[in-house]
């Protein structure tokens, strides 16, 4: 046996683009001698040449494992190795739970193809739990301003390293968006002002009338180009304003959540997620996590939910670049997305025309929930009043005959329509109190978490999971 | 005597004693022949129109069907059939052939009156002429518990008894009482309530009442009480105010009403308690109506029932930005001569016959000691773009007396008017839609504070109803009244009545003062709307008088300016009874709302009676029912809410070619020109 023996590292990471061990193949059995993994996953590299026969050593009872492959015309299996994403030049079999010992990874092909595999294992993360793993509304965490208070918030969306300026400025845009003006939010700043001092720089923003009411790990959203959001909510408390929330974004991922061959599978930040579950040292864990997201590199953006005066109004707000003294960045109010303007839909139009023949060309995918609604169809912002029900797509005149589940699916996948199916509109109230709708929602991505240990890459459709 | 000594604790905000709620029940022929049954349309309190059910206090059943009241014989149990509801002339509901005959079913051997109809499960459940559960039964039967209390001989301790009664042909025109009968006794809520007129919501466990935090037998406050288990003998919460709510984690979340700080009209947070009687909370706990000041006695039974806090017909909660709002309408249709107690509603969407009035949220209301029927708009504190709604009547003070210095805002920013001078608001019913506030053309104005929402930058609405009490042009000079502006003519906008019976709108946007005449004279003595919209976009400045484009300007694109001066309402401040210019304003001026959005002509169904309801053979709901507050694509909305048939122009309707600069013109020129006076010698 020509055995060359990895030198498995232990601890975090993946991806890396030197390999750990490497063999000259020649159709041997090659041992892979890794660490025991604990909680934090063993990371190891090896590059060897086909032929060629590798046992994994070193592994033990049922453990995570991810394996990814990168090489040019060889094929590389194993019984327990499934790959999930399969992209020029290799492929990546996603984590799931294997029992070892291992049977061997065998590597066929023309000889003196160089493969290099880079595995992660680790011991199996618990089920995820709502109150650690997708919500903190703990008030060791939540009020903590030091972990997730205003100030830090403020300041991480920020350019000025603290936020105030642009907070205020924030509030008064409410006064002045053309679409809809929400005076309210402007008579808030001005109060701010009276309370702090005509000068946002000099807030104090952690005396702002901001609560915390959760962190929201919205995991579930990841994309192309972010393993999903992370989110901080906050009401106003002063009692002039009592229905006033703001949701602040920003981007997850974690060193290892993106493979070598560029595939994202944010399971690092995932299985970290998972881990809190059982964690004895919660608040820790959390204040890093929030220590490593609420970033100004990481923010994505806010959104309103307020009903200062008779309706209830959502909106997005992104930031710009802007020509502002002070403020390389403002927020802007753009349409909404995947939402459509029921209203000015309804009437007749260019816009319903279009609209309509974008639906015919689209039902399959509509139905699917998979398809990007058209920003020219969307509102800037979606309104809704307490006891007056809600104006329905009018999708008559529309050929298919599914036009009761096309209109369903276009309601159900933006965030407008999942905020009115909860009788509140609102999803976290002021008391941390979760609607019966956001409780099916967790479940959801509750089980979407765990869905982390089974390799799963199911594309997510638009709108609500518990769907 | 005892009642004005009862009214004078009243009035200083004291207690009061325990009082039997039941000395009204022979008011009723008084009331039938004292509510006036004038032509009023939408914009929070509808019209009220006779209706044949009657009696002191009373409740009504979840489904809206089964109303209970106490008249002089006893508990009266009637049935509602809205099946049998038509339309009068105007298109407003005519009930008066829709509740079956008063029964008898229970003497007041308890001096029974005022109850509330508790259902541990949603009523009725479809029966068997025995009275047995089945789902195929012809007949429907309800098995509710009925809360009341004696509020004259006992110590006011809340009860219950059990009540079975039994329909025939429900839920069709010929629906009748077939049977009752009593399943219990009386028993005792524990631990002991005591209070009167109890009001409790669908789900049976939120129990509302006038009495005292305090729970010792004193009435005049709101309170609450909560049990977990529907309408149950036992485990109901100590009472507690019902400005509490909000606090108590049982209840928010759950009721609407609970759901924030509940405010007196000017904005005030109630911190302590809300005095009020005659309570009826809405099914779900989303508001509660009541009666929220006393009505003053002139003499003994002068106006009859006087005395205690049977004034000022109130709501608060949901659709009011849980702000206290006094109705303006019929429904108190005098803070002087008649008492008002008991409204209860058989919900906004219960039926199709009614309401009949259209807007985003419309609650009919049947009135017992009144015997009216009423349909309540909530649109002025729903639509969210009105920043400034002024219906002109009184301001219900935080300690729920009249405060006839102050008008209240209900857009829901609580920009609250002061009256200065000459302006008053009349004991009884003036304006086109109930009261209005009389200015004596001198000193008579109302200033409302600065305040950004006051403020709007992109769009703008002035509309009001005005009533000249005499034409203004009173000698050679130029003779205008200042109207409306924040600030000076030059200021943010204003609004001026010319010497010749027209008007002169005036907004700043972009640095300058852009000035449209109407091009149309109203008439002295009687009421015409008037309104002036801007749009920033497009630069258009429009007038409207009773709903018709009289005149319009396009100028450049420019958002309006705004300043920090206050708004004035009638009148720059004090003035000549003919000026030589910048006069104050002589006449009425009801129903002033202000937006920030266009509101391009629309201006039914709030402030145009013919508008105001749904067509005679309706039946189906009201058309704005649906439309909810979605915006237009251009940011204009109708009343209604629906989107501007513009089909999502970005611009204002089409500027008509006889539109001049300063000339009348459009589509309404010929009637225009019936009006119009055809040399203008003076301009403001």
């Amino acid at each position: 046996v020509i055995a060359a023996l990895a030198i498995a590292l232990a601890g975090c990471g993946g991806g890396t683009s030197a390999p750990d061990a490497s063999s000259d193949g020649g159709g041997a059995m090659i041992v892979w001698a890794l660490e025991a993994p604990g909680e934090d996953a063993t990371v190891s590299s090896l590059e060897v040449v086909a032929p060629a026969m590798v046992s994994i050593d070193g592994l033990e009872g049922d453990l995570l494992v991810r394996l990814e492959v990168i090489e040019a015309g060889a094929d590389v299996s194993a019984p327990w190795l499934v790959p999930t994403d399969v992209v020029d030049g290799g492929f990546l079999a996603r984590s799931r739970v294997v029992t070892a010992p291992l049977a061997p990874i065998a590597i066929e092909g023309p000889p003196g193809t160089r493969v290099r595999m880079n595995i992660a294992a680790r011991a199996v993360p618990p089920d995820a739990d709502i109150a650690h793993s997708l919500t903190w509304t703990d008030p060791a965490v939540a009020d903590d301003r030091s972990i997730v208070g205003p100030a830090r918030v403020l300041r991480a969306f920020s350019d000025d390293d603290h936020g105030g300026v642009l907070f205020d400025r924030f509030l008064r845009r409410f006064g002045t968006t053309p679409h809809s003006e929400r005076p309210a939010l402007v008579e808030l700043a001005d109060a701010i002002a009276d309370e702090q001092g005509a000068d946002p720089a000099t807030w104090d923003l952690d005396a702002l009338p901001l609560r915390v009411t959760a962190v929201h790990n919205r995991i579930d959203l990841r994309s192309d180009a972010h393993c999903g959001e992370l989110r901080v909510s906050f009401t106003v408390t002063d009692s002039a304003f009592p229905f006033v929330h703001f949701l602040f974004l920003f981007a997850q991922g974690r060193d290892g959540d993106v493979s070598e061959l560029g595939i994202r599978h944010c399971e690092e930040s995932a299985f970290v997620w998972a881990r809190l579950a059982t964690a004895t040292d919660f608040v820790d864990r959390a204040r890093a996590i929030l220590d490593e997201t609420l970033v100004r590199d990481r923010f994505l953006l806010a959104e309103s939910l307020e009903r200062t005066v008779g309706t209830w109004e959502w909106r997005q707000w992104t930031p710009e670049e802007s020509a502002e003294p002070g403020l390389p960045h403002v927020l802007e109010n753009p349409p909404l997305f995947q939402t459509i303007d029921v209203a000015a839909a309804n009437v007749p139009g260019p816009l319903r025309d279009d609209l309509l023949a974008w639906i015919e060309a689209n039902a399959g995918a509509i139905e699917a929930r998979t398809i990007a609604i058209p920003s020219r169809f969307a509102p800037r912002s979606a309104r809704a009043t307490e006891g007056v029900l809600r104006p329905v797509l009018d999708l008559s005149g529309l050929a298919t005959p599914r036009a009761d589940a096309l209109r369903t699916a276009l309601d159900r996948i933006g965030c407008p329509g999942c905020h009115e199916r909860s009788p509140t509109f609102v999803q976290t109230s002021p008391d941390r109190v979760f609607s019966d709708f956001y409780m099916d929602e967790l479940e959801a991505r509750r089980a979407a978490l765990d869905a982390f240990r089974e390799a799963t890459t199911a594309p997510r459709p638009f709108g609500a999971l518990s769907d | 005597m005892l009642r004005s000594v009862f009214l004078a604790h009243a009035a200083r905000g004291a207690l009061r004693p325990q009082r039997r709620s039941g000395s009204l029940v022979w008011l009723l022929p008084l009331a039938l022949a004292l509510v006036p049954l004038s032509r009023v349309a939408a914009v929070e309190g509808a019209r009220a129109v006779a209706s044949p059910f009657g009696g002191n206090g009373h409740n009504v059943s979840f489904d809206g069907r089964l109303f209970i009241a106490r008249t002089g014989p006893g508990w009266m149990a009637q049935l509602l059939r809205p099946e049998r509801i038509t339309r009068d002339e105007g298109g407003f509901p005519n009930v008066s052939d829709a509740f079956t005959e008063p029964l008898l079913i229970q003497l007041p051997d308890n001096e029974e009156n005022a109850l509330a109809i508790c259902e541990p499960e949603p009523m009725p459940f479809r029966c068997s002429a025995a009275g047995d559960r089945d789902g195929g039964g012809d007949f429907a039967c309800y098995d509710v518990w009925v809360v009341d209390s004696n509020a004259v001989v006992s110590d006011n301790r809340m009860r219950r008894r059990r009540l079975f009664l039994q329909v025939r042909s429900p839920s069709t025109r010929d629906a009748a009482i077939e049977r009752f009968e009593w399943r219990s006794g009386l028993e005792y809520l524990t631990p002991g309530l005591r209070g009167i007129e109890p009001t409790v919501t669908r789900d049976g466990r939120l129990l509302v009442y006038q009495g005292t935090r305090e729970n010792d037998g004193m009435i005049d406050t709101l309170v609450y009480s909560y049990n977990a288990s529907p309408c149950s003998l036992d485990g109901w919460s100590a009472p507690q105010d019902i400005t509490r709510m909000h606090e108590d984690a049982r209840l928010r979340g759950t009721y609407r009403l609970a759901d924030s700080p509940l405010r007196a009209a000017d904005g005030t947070v109630y911190t302590d308690r809300i005095r009020g009687a005659y309570p009826w909370i809405f099914p779900d706990g989303e508001a509660i109506n009541f009666t929220a000041a006393p009505m003053p006695c002139r003499g003994i039974e002068d106006p009859p029932g006087c005395g205690p806090r049977r004034n000022a017909l109130s709501v608060l909660g949901y659709p009011t930005n849980w702000a206290l709002a006094n109705i303006d309408g019929d429904v108190n249709p005098s803070r002087e001569d008649t008492v008002r107690l008991f409204f209860s509603s058989p919900g906004p969407r219960t039926f199709t016959e009614i309401p009949a009035t259209r807007g985003l949220d419309v609650w009919p209301f049947f009135g017992s000691n009144t015997s009216n029927y009423t349909e309540l708009v909530f649109d002025d504190g729903l639509d969210g773009r009105y920043v400034g709604v002024w219906h002109m009547n009184e301001l219900v003070t935080p300690a729920g007396e009249l405060d006839l210095s102050r008008t209240p805002d209900t857009s829901g920013f609580f920009n609250t008017g002061r009256l200065v001078g000459g302006a008053s608001l009349p004991a009884a019913n003036n304006g086109r839609v109930g009261k209005a506030v009389e200015l004596d053309g001198r000193t008579g104005r109302i200033e409302v504070p600065h305040a950004a929402s006051l403020n709007p930058v992109n769009q703008l609405t002035v509309e009001m109803l005005v009533r000249p009490s005499s034409p203004p042009d009173c000698d050679a000079n130029n003779n205008y009244r200042f109207l409306l502006g924040k600030g000076e003519l030059d200021g943010a906008y204003s609004l001026v009545f010319e010497d010749d019976g027209s008007f002169q709108a005036r907004v700043r946007a972009g640095g300058e003062v852009r000035s449209l005449f109407s091009g149309r004279a109203i008439p002295v003595g009687t009421f015409s709307h008037v309104a002036f919209v801007y749009d920033a976009a497009s630069g258009t400045l429009a007038f409207f008088i009773d709903g018709a484009e009289t005149n319009r300007m396009v100028f450049g694109p420019a958002t309006l300016d705004g300043n920090r001066e206050a708004l004035r309402i009638g009148g720059p401040g004090d003035a000549a009874e003919c000026p030589d210019g910048h006069g104050a304003f002589h006449g009425a001026i009801d129903e002033l709302e202000i937006s920030n959005v266009a509101r391009y002509g629309d201006f039914a169904p709030s402030l145009d009676e013919d508008a105001g309801v749904d067509p005679v053979d309706g039946g189906g709901r009201p058309s704005g029912r649906d439309g909810g507050a979605q915006p237009g694509r251009d940011g204009g909305v109708r009343r209604d809410g629906s989107a501007g048939s513009d089909g999502g122009s970005t611009t204002p309707p089409a500027e008509s070619d006889s539109c001049a600069a300063a000339g009348t013109g459009g589509v309404a020129a010929p009637l225009i020109a019936l009006v119009t006076l055809f040399v203008r010698r003076r301009r403001s």
